[in-house]
């Protein structure tokens, strides 16, 4: 079995069918979870960088912050990821031919793993040197720009 | 109304207008401004309503959030402002009449309305109500609002596209 025959039983799954078969509609509210989540997600990370800057909420304590702001990045990624395998399920096809949707999938791991290993583990224990973490976390935010970026041209190439 | 009309179309027919919507470049980075500005303000502004409503970082005076954020809030909301404000310009003959901007432009008025009527009259005296355990009834109300509010205007704004008369 190829790649390709793997993308295409995708798309013609039940989920598939359903989303390429209903109205437009529904593409556009799976769309707007997907940037909601996006939304949520960046607010996050931005939040975190800026405090690790000295901006922000400085009189509050990294910890608290990303204690406090870790389930909202989560739930973030659990809208985007969700409605994004979705969209992706509708035509598969068509997205893994997408030069901007190949970057933007490359990206989205990197990312993912940054933040999974940085923002969960690290951070919260600040073994690592501060001038690391802030490279780090400034590195996070501008990935996860770029990751909506490319998902932004996914529609323009 | 046509006056309206006619002030978008010479806005669309303006070089500005018509340099934007045909370049290939210029959109799209326009549209990612409007994406960034967004995260910044509308997210920061999605925390704030969160703590109004006792739901994050409860132990945090109202205050601290609101005076720290303040600035990164109105930047982030300016960049989104300008950035859709040149998106308008070079849609402008065909966004007008279009039934999910007109709800978007409707829904922004009212979150800007709800900003600063909870500013004038709460935003200010913070200082005296910020820190108590339950935060006055007409406050969590504000912030349900501004969520509400800023919630349809994300939503009504992605419906654009899709209830366009010649599909961007």
């Amino acid at each position: 079995m190829t790649t390709f025959d793997v993308l295409q039983w995708l798309q013609d799954s039940t989920i598939g069918l359903f989303v390429r078969k209903s109205d437009h509609l529904v593409g556009a509210a799976i769309q707007v979870f997907h940037i909601i989540g996006l939304i949520l997600l960046l607010t996050v990370v931005l939040l975190v960088t800026l405090r690790l800057f000295g901006q922000g909420l400085r009189r509050q304590s990294l910890r608290d912050i990303t204690q406090a702001t870790t389930p909202i990045f989560w739930l973030g990624y659990g809208f985007t990821v969700s409605s994004g395998i979705l969209m992706f399920v509708g035509n598969a096809v068509i997205y893994a031919a997408n030069p901007a949707f190949q970057y933007k999938m490359a990206l989205f791991l990197v990312a993912s793993l940054i933040q999974l290993l940085l923002f969960t583990k690290v951070l919260s224990t600040e073994i690592l040197p501060h001038g690391f973490i802030k490279s780090a976390a400034f590195l996070s935010f501008t990935l996860w720009v770029v990751v909506g970026l490319a998902g932004r041209a996914i529609g323009f190439i | 109304m046509s006056l309206l009309l006619d002030f978008a179309q010479v806005l669309y027919d303006s070089p500005i207008g018509t340099d934007i919507r045909e370049s290939q470049f210029l959109y799209p980075l326009i549209e990612a401004a409007h994406l960034l500005g967004l995260a910044v303000s509308s997210g920061l502004i999605v925390l704030t309503d969160l703590r109004l409503l006792g739901l994050f970082m409860k132990d945090v005076p109202v205050a601290d959030i609101l005076h720290q954020l303040r600035y990164w809030v109105i930047g982030g909301f300016i960049s989104t402002f300008v950035s859709g404000g040149f998106l308008f310009w070079a849609e402008a003959a065909t966004i007008i009449e279009n039934p999910a901007f007109i709800v978007k432009i409707l829904f922004v008025v009212l979150g800007c309305a709800n900003a600063l009527w909870f500013e004038f009259k709460w935003g200010r005296s913070v200082t005296q109500w910020g820190e108590q355990k339950a935060l006055p009834t007409a406050v969590k109300y504000a912030g349900l609002a501004s969520l509400t509010l800023w919630t349809i205007v994300i939503i009504s704004s992605r419906f654009i596209p899709y209830l366009s008369q010649n599909q961007i």
